[in-house]
């Protein structure tokens, strides 16, 4: 009897201590291995693709500036001009520090998107903004790890448009996610959101 | 007495008939619609990058026939098809879906087509819309019938706030 009461109180003794190195262990860890001033999170995946001017374009391109990241198609006749018409404004209100700030649109239709329909698409809504396009299946993996829903619905012309997440990401110059947009949020709040971005460069 | 009256009614009938006649040629069908009192104002279409295969268009509609109209279709010269689209914006998705049977448009409301909603939405386009161009767009609407009228195209990446898109007009 009393022998099982002290293996019982051993044991619990045991336990404590192992719940005590394991919070250790993995404090210890947490801190190796997230440096302090690393803000956001991580998103994404890493990639290699094609940009608007036939350029091959990795996930380097989020590093050194601040990006704002959208998913859409070309044969969107609403949301994705929209978008990045209002990302063109709201950037252009940054005034100098509007060249810290990219735009990059990645395309949900690799099959139609090619690099000849960005290469019109893209400058027509200003500078320092990339579309990416490339293989299908490569192109859909990166959006799937971004976390994007789209979804086909045929039109009756015989082709088709994408419903999809208009989701805006704002990246800091780490490439990791500190932030996103919402399509009904109005331009001011938009621009503060763009201006606090490129504020913590 | 009994002729007279007859005569009478033949005559206004035939009166009747002349007047109905000269209504018509009076009144051209294509302007029935805002004669019955639908008003139609800031006709709009998004100017598009070169070799885009869409765009959209945009206007006001104010219905005051005293009775429900519907918009059925729209015809543009540039485009092969038009669907008039509505717009869903459900946790961070955007989902775009043809009105199925058109826009209902109840007796005394306005509903108003803009960025970021409802829209008409051209495709297969022929050219690029350029800003400044003016189109002639028919509106097919029932019971009041067909209305053709300009569309201006207008530039939706102006750099400046305010002059940039039609739902910035105040009512």
């Amino acid at each position: 009897m009393i022998q099982t009461r002290r293996s019982l109180v051993f044991l619990g003794l045991g336990f404590v201590c192992l719940l005590a190195v394991a919070y250790g262990v993995s404090d210890y860890l947490a801190r190796q291995w997230v440096p302090r001033d690393q803000t956001g999170f991580e998103i994404g995946a890493p990639f290699s693709l094609t940009d608007h001017t036939g350029q091959l374009v990795s996930e380097d391109i989020f590093i050194g500036r601040a990006s704002a990241v959208f998913f859409g198609f070309t044969h969107c006749p609403e949301i994705c001009p929209t978008t990045l018409n209002d990302l063109a404004t709201a950037r252009d209100e940054l005034g100098p520090a509007k060249a810290d700030l990219q735009i990059v649109f990645i395309t949900l239709d690799p099959a139609r998107d090619t690099v000849a329909v960005l290469k019109d698409f893209i400058p027509y809504f200003g500078d320092q903004i990339t579309g990416i396009t490339g293989n299908e299946t490569d192109v859909l993996a990166l959006a799937k790890a971004w976390g994007i829903y789209w979804n086909r619905t045929d039109t009756s012309d015989g082709n088709y448009t994408l419903d999809h997440t208009a989701t805006v990401f704002l990246l800091n110059g780490q490439g990791r996610m500190t932030g996103t947009i919402d399509i009904a949020e109005p331009p001011d709040v938009v621009e503060a959101k763009l201006k606090k971005l490129v504020a913590r460069l | 007495m009994l002729v007279l009256y007859n005569q009478m009614t033949r005559v206004n009938r035939r009166l009747a008939l002349a007047f109905a006649g000269a209504c018509l040629m009076a009144f051209p069908a294509a302007a029935s619609c805002l004669d019955q009192g639908l008003k139609l104002e800031h006709t709009q279409i998004r100017a598009t990058a070169p070799n885009a295969p869409v765009s959209a268009g945009y206007l006001q509609i104010t219905n005051n026939t005293g009775q429900t109209q519907t918009l059925i279709s729209a015809v543009a010269p540039f485009s092969q098809a038009a669907e008039i689209h509505d717009m869903k914006h459900e946790n961070g998705v955007m989902k775009m879906h043809e009105i199925d049977g058109g826009l209902v448009l109840p007796d005394g409301l306005t509903v108003a087509l803009m960025p970021k909603g409802r829209h008409l939405m051209f495709m297969g386009l022929d050219r690029q819309l350029k800003d400044g161009d003016s189109y002639q767009i028919t509106l097919a609407f029932t019971p009041c019938g067909k209305v053709t009228l300009p569309f201006s195209v207008v530039n939706m990446t102006g750099h400046k706030k305010g002059h940039k898109q039609g739902h910035s007009h105040s009512h």
